[in-house]
């Protein structure tokens, strides 16, 4: 009978589930470790490294002001539909991954001071002779990431009022990129940021902005949460001030 | 006077399905070492009323007497020491597929009686000489004849130490040429002392051993008597009728 | 192509970190989904009208309801609401075994109804309780015919895995698309993924049916 290999199935199992939970066990709660939520799929303000490890100018700033004010910060890749939901039911302390304030999102999380102003653009192939005005239109498809501010806000303000493309919606900015590059739509809009992070690695270009207005990223916490908003803000604006925000400017080209 | 006391008294015993009765109003009483043959015609109730007799099948209405003690709650502990006493051989030998036929004769003395496993196994295996199988101890069901299942199923039944074996037709799904050696064992059973009932057609089989016949028909006891009697003066013109045409296709010799 | 491959490859043991952590996911979530859903499917086959009505509604449930909603309903719904407080990782694989378990009820429930009738009867013949006889005679018999079946679901559950992602679960698709993000090279990633989804499919199933042939009854067929 196949005893043994029963057991050694098992065995093997319970080996995988205890590594797992081993693995992904809580962090103490104690100690001041906050955990930030981010979007790994947003580069250059966070993604993962070649090892896995998150990086990216948002992770880099936090733990520069984690490093200041003196506790430990453990940044969570999330999906970022998500996200907000994560934070509000504590499942993460914050998010610092170029999140735009927006008065809906105010409704649910409270937002520190703004630390980038973010345009909005239309990103196409390199060799595009069109202009965002004729890429938005003539029943052209546009991708977007989903659940994005720009996202409604062409929803509401373009689509809604009768401009004649079609919105495809996408999990990330990285991969409306791809189909740009497949042919599959004619371009995309994106925050500006990612928009020069593909440019410098693939035949894109940036078009031009297409009517809305810039916003502001800043990191959001728990609405109760005033401590350590407070101590987010000390801690930015500390951040701002100093020679290394010029630094990471440089090395991530937000 | 307490040989007097019959081992098992079953009275009254009623099974229906919605409203179609399947065994009515059927009554018997065993001394020890008797055998009892049930038989009648296929779908008459003989299986019923075994599989009534060890609540396999819930009877609706009756009363059993075993050792002159009545059971009344057929549930539980009491329910499950009962059915030891009553070992059963069933048609179609329901031997645990995926059990050795050490293991079938062995599981019950494990898990029910609460015997060692050394113990076990050794009642086990002298159950299996008995029945001439000690050799196939290591087989599994799927690599046995018929006639060597029923044999194992034999086994299991007896190292239960019933006081009583009910068998359900148990060379009924046999070949022509495996009947003998099922029915070799259960005559030696049968000169063992054992107390038995027994559904069968082998009428031969039934005339040389039984001390009884009980004729059933359409779920009622028509006739009961010695074998000669219903065999060749049955009171009943069904009775006769059955017993001349089962004569005819099974013959009247005894294997 | 030559630069996509040099990214596979530096992606690769990143990669192979998450196929441990679908691994896992997958592991804890098939036996959740064997112990509740052999419960189920005795309960279902022996059970009462009752209970049997109630499995029926948790089948339905479980098997209604899409992945991505209970994943979050237990996550950021039941667990909060309950201040239990367990991580993304464990909720996936609780998630995750409690919809297998529906499935794999329906396995097994098939597989016991499969046997013959006689096996129980013969059990309760010898004086066995129910309780012994479902676990000593029954289950043996129907968890052997159950593995073509699991093997299915294996497959299944391995590839619902990724949607753990959706909590924050690193496991092997999030990872190609956190990579796909930063080097813009979604198609050899996802292809990289896709190949090891197989790979795990292929030794999963393989060795479910080693299992097969190692319990395998002599003698016995179908």
């Amino acid at each position: 009978m196949g005893k043994k290999f029963l057991w050694a199935l098992i065995l093997l199992v319970a080996i995988a589930i205890a590594g797992g939970i081993y693995y992904f066990k809580e962090e103490p709660a104690s100690a001041k470790v906050y955990i930030n939520g981010i979007d790994a799929n947003f580069p250059p303000f966070a993604y993962v490294d070649k090892d896995g490890v998150p990086d990216g100018f948002d992770v880099k700033s936090v733990d520069w002001i984690a490093k200041e004010m003196g506790f430990t910060v453990k940044h969570q890749p999330m999906d970022w539909d998500g996200i907000i939901p994560s934070l509000v039911a504590k499942k993460i302390d914050m998010v610092a991954s170029g999140m735009s304030i927006t008065d809906k999102r105010k409704e649910q999380v409270n937002f520190t001071v703004p630390y980038w102003k973010i345009a909005q653009v239309i990103v196409a192939p390199a060799d595009c002779t069109k202009s965002v005005d004729e890429l938005l239109s003539g029943g052209n498809k546009v991708g977007v990431q989903r659940g994005t501010t720009e996202a409604n806000w062409i929803k509401e303000n373009l689509i809604a009022k009768g401009k004649d493309f079609e919105l495809v919606e996408y999990d990330s900015a990285p991969l409306a990129i791809e189909d740009i590059l497949n042919g599959r739509i004619v371009g995309a809009a994106m925050d500006d940021a990612p928009a020069k992070d593909a440019m410098r690695k693939k035949p894109v270009k940036i078009m031009g902005t297409f009517g809305m207005a810039s916003e502001d990223f800043g990191y959001a916490v728990r609405k109760e949460d005033t401590e350590l908003l407070n101590m987010m803000n000390a801690g930015l604006e500390k951040l701002m001030a100093s020679p290394y925000w010029w630094e990471l400017k440089e090395k991530y080209k937000p | 006077m307490t040989d007097t006391i019959p081992i098992l008294r079953i009275e009254h015993m009623t099974k229906w399905y919605g409203d179609k009765e399947v065994l009515k109003d059927a009554s018997l009483s065993l001394n020890k070492g008797e055998l009892k043959v049930l038989i009648g015609p296929s779908g008459g109730g003989k299986s019923t009323f075994l599989q009534c007799i060890n609540f396999l099948i819930k009877p609706n209405r009756g009363r059993i007497w075993l050792d002159g003690r009545e059971i009344l709650r057929a549930k539980g502990k009491e329910l499950y020491d009962y059915r030891q006493k009553v070992g059963m051989i069933f048609q179609d030998f329901n031997l645990f597929d995926h059990l050795t036929a050490l293991h079938n004769v062995q599981i019950g003395l494990v898990r029910v009686k609460g015997l060692s496993r050394t113990e076990a196994k050794e009642r086990a295996v002298l159950e299996l000489d008995r029945v001439g199988l000690k050799s196939y101890m290591n087989q599994y069901p799927a690599e046995l004849s018929g006639g060597q299942k029923q044999r194992v199923s034999i086994a299991r039944a007896l190292a239960m130490d019933p006081e009583i074996m009910l068998l359900d037709e148990p060379t009924s799904a046999l070949d022509p040429e495996l009947i003998s050696e099922v029915l070799d064992v259960i005559r030696a059973l049968r000169s063992n002392g054992m107390t038995m009932i027994m559904s069968t057609h082998h009428i031969g089989f039934a005339s040389e051993l039984a001390d009884e016949l009980i004729f059933l028909e359409d779920g009622s006891i028509v006739e009961t008597g010695p074998p000669e009697k219903i065999l060749y003066r049955a009171e009943c013109a069904r009775t006769r009728e059955f017993c001349s045409k089962i004569t005819e296709m099974y013959g009247n010799s005894s294997s | 192509m030559a630069e996509s491959l040099v990214i596979l490859y530096g992606a690769l043991p990143y990669l192979l970190r998450g196929s441990l952590v679908t691994i896992a996911v997958v592991a804890g979530a098939m036996m959740i989904g064997v112990v509740v859903g052999i419960s189920l499917a005795v309960g279902q086959v022996y059970g009462g009208k009752w209970l049997r009505r109630m499995i029926a509604v948790y089948v339905w449930f479980f098997r209604g309801v899409p992945l991505l909603v209970l994943l979050f309903l237990f996550y950021f719904g039941l667990f909060s609401l309950l201040h239990i407080n367990l991580s993304a990782f464990t909720v996936s694989v609780i998630v995750l075994g409690l919809i297998s378990a529906a499935y794999q009820s329906q396995i097994f429930r098939g597989a016991i109804m499969s046997l013959p009738e006689g096996q129980l009867k013969a059990a309760r013949a010898l004086g066995m309780s129910d309780r012994k006889a479902i676990p000593l005679i029954i289950l043996p018999q129907a968890l052997r015919l159950s593995i073509p079946g699991w093997s299915n679901e294996y497959s299944i559950v391995l590839k619902d895995s990724a949607v753990a992602y959706a909590l924050g679960v690193m496991e092997m698709m999030a990872r190609a698309h956190f990579v796909a993000s930063r080097t813009y090279e979604h198609l050899p990633l996802y292809f990289a993924a896709g190949v090891m989804f197989l790979i795990l499919t292929y030794l999963g199933t393989k060795g479910l049916r080693i299992l097969e042939e190692k319990v395998r009854i002599p003698g016995y067929s179908s």
